[in-house]
């Protein structure tokens, strides 16, 4: 009887000499692209979706957008943990684009990135409870900071096209309109579209058309927020392209950075109560 | 016959021989590589973020201190039923948080120094400082506002219930909706001021459009471009509150606005009541200033910044 370090002698030399028998095996180098080299970058995700973007001209799209060209660079450099963040912070993206003017409009360009410390998995748990909840109403939940009987400002979001899930195409669309009244008025309608493209998800808004001062203090604006899963968790980019009206006749920096501390202010519990993420999904 | 032992060695050797002829340096990279583990970039833009309030890391940036977006000079009219007319001029500035700022509003009338900015203040004389002291640090925190009416629960240490009605306003979007507004507001006033005297008493504000498109102009500012044509002129009445200075929350009996509403810019005011505790002079100064007053503010010059 043979020991067992010869029987695995054997298996060795069999196994080596399989290599030189014609088998269907491959050599290091043809598989060193399991192995080695770059995982594809959170950069490479983001650029390659925002190409995808352009390319398409149903919503989402990027075609004809007014956002900035550079918003789908540097992806992930400013990003902060949602867990712990109870307020948003944005890059600013003008791109050129002036503040001021006649009208004198507070242009803004704004990008706000963060990692949601949730899988696509919680994601998708947190927007299917809320779609059985509410239908697509469910996930216009109206955060309660700012949509309070009493206050400066109260918020109303009416949905004038009905959310539109395609489950063949993984699309999805509506269309609002988001009043506020107080000491500001805001009446602007929004289309939004979003897609699933190749497990990361896009969805873009925008203003249907300039709304006179008389009418809101938001001229226009312009959305995109895309959603990457990467390295474990979820990465999400918001950018956010605006035009306010100066009611001081005032256009300038300091202006823009406290209207800018205003939309933060609403932002944070928007996104938290649209994703219930404080209450951990 | 070989022993088991003697034919162990060259069956090795063919095994090892085997497997090296498969074996580089290029292979061994492979297998020493890190691997293709997704991990997520370093954020080095963090202290370029603004806007936010922590988790910035140490350069994140917070918003800009409120700072002068408009200088307005005011002359004063200070009509006593005793003692006649006199007037005066002091500055005033609006700040980028829709505050106002009074740097210089004390005005010598016949002995009597009338607090301009406590007036216009709600009794607090000081207006803002360059730190911000005087308003609170955030004021929409702190008000109602049913998209008319700018209105306080908290007014220094005066507390008010329901709210009271501060301003009409102030962003004037939609001016056709004011056309003919009026409103009561039946409230009560509560607390001490800084001598420790309390107070609780009801009373009620009355607010008024006279009208809602009139223009203004006067010979200081006749060129002044744009030109003020698009003012909203209303007043506030206050009334009852017995037994309560008007410095205690700012119970002006009469207070009567011309509000240019784009952009915006007061060029008129006009405050009438017993305004005792506005009044700073010596005993007979003030007896004699003991009737109505009619304080009445316009515009000299203005500047946007």
């Amino acid at each position: 009887m043979k020991s067992h370090p010869a029987k695995f002698a054997a298996l060795l030399a069999l196994a080596g000499g399989l290599s030189a028998c014609g088998a269907d095996v491959k050599s290091a180098a043809e598989v060193a692209s399991l192995f080695s080299g770059d995982a594809t970058s959170l950069q490479e995700k983001m650029s390659n979706l925002c190409d995808d973007l352009r390319k398409r001209t149903e919503e989402p799209t990027l075609e004809g957008t007014r956002l900035a060209a550079d918003g789908c660079d540097g992806a992930g450099l400013a990003a902060l943990n949602l867990n712990g963040l109870d307020k948003f912070a944005f890059l600013g993206l003008d791109d050129g684009k002036p503040t001021g003017g006649a009208d004198k409009i507070i242009h803004f360009g704004l990008r706000a990135e963060l990692w949601l410390n949730k899988s696509l998995l919680d994601l998708a748990g947190v927007v299917a409870a809320k779609l059985k909840q509410g239908g697509g109403k469910g996930i216009l939940d109206q955060p309660d900071a700012v949509g309070k009987a009493a206050g400066p400002l109260q918020f109303k979001i009416n949905i004038l096209e009905e959310p539109a899930i395609d489950v063949e195409t993984l699309h999805f669309g509506m269309k609002v309109n988001f009043t506020a009244t107080g000491i500001v008025a805001i009446d602007n309608t929004m289309v939004i579209g979003g897609q699933l493209l190749d497990n990361k998800v896009a969805v873009h808004a925008k203003t249907t058309q300039d709304m006179p001062y008389e009418k809101s203090i938001l001229k226009n604006a312009e959305a995109l927020i895309t959603v990457i899963p990467h390295a474990g968790d979820l990465y999400v980019d918001a950018q956010i392209d605006a035009n306010i009206y100066s009611p001081l006749g005032v256009a300038d920096d300091a202006l823009k950075s406290q209207a800018q501390q205003a939309i933060s202010g609403f932002l944070t519990p928007a996104l938290n109560s649209l994703l219930n993420l404080k209450e951990g999904g | 016959m070989l022993s088991p032992r003697r034919h162990k060695f060259p069956l090795a050797l063919l095994a090892f021989s085997a497997l090296s002829f498969g074996c580089d340096d290029s292979s061994e990279k492979v297998f020493k590589a890190p691997g293709n583990v997704e991990s997520k970039p370093n954020a080095t833009l963090l202290n370029q973020l603004k806007g936010g309030s922590n988790n910035l890391g140490a350069g994140g940036e917070t918003a800009e201190a409120p700072h002068v977006v408009a200088s307005v000079t005011y002359l004063i009219d200070v009509k006593t039923e005793t003692l006649g007319l006199c007037n005066g001029e002091f500055a005033a500035e609006i700040m980028s948080n829709f505050s106002f700022k009074l740097p210089d509003a004390e005005v010598q009338c016949v002995g009597l120094t009338v607090n301009v900015a406590a007036l216009l203040n709600g009794g607090n004389p000081s207006g803002v400082s360059d730190s911000g002291a005087g308003l609170t640090a955030d004021p929409l925190a702190a008000i109602q506002h049913d998209g008319y009416i700018l209105s306080l629960k908290e007014l220094g240490n005066a507390k008010f219930e329901p709210a009271r009605p501060l301003l009409l306003g102030p962003i004037f979007q939609d001016i056709k909706k004011f056309k003919d507004f009026k409103r009561d507001i039946a409230t009560t006033v509560s607390g001490s001021d800084a001598d420790g005297t309390a107070y609780n008493a009801p009373g009620s504000f009355h607010v008024e459009v006279i009208d809602n498109q009139e223009s203004y102009s006067n010979d200081a500012i006749k060129d002044l471009t744009p030109a003020l044509e698009k003012i909203m002129h209303w007043k506030m009445t206050a009334t009852g509150f017995d037994g309560v200075p008007p410095t205690f929350g700012a119970l002006i009996p009469s207070i009567e606005f011309k509000w240019n509403t784009f952009p915006i810019m007061i060029p008129y005011v006009q405050i009438k009541g017993s305004l005792k505790g506005f009044l700073k002079g010596d005993a007979a100064a003030l007896e004699n200033a003991a009737g109505t007053i009619t304080a009445t503010l316009i515009v000299k010059k203005y500047s946007i910044k």
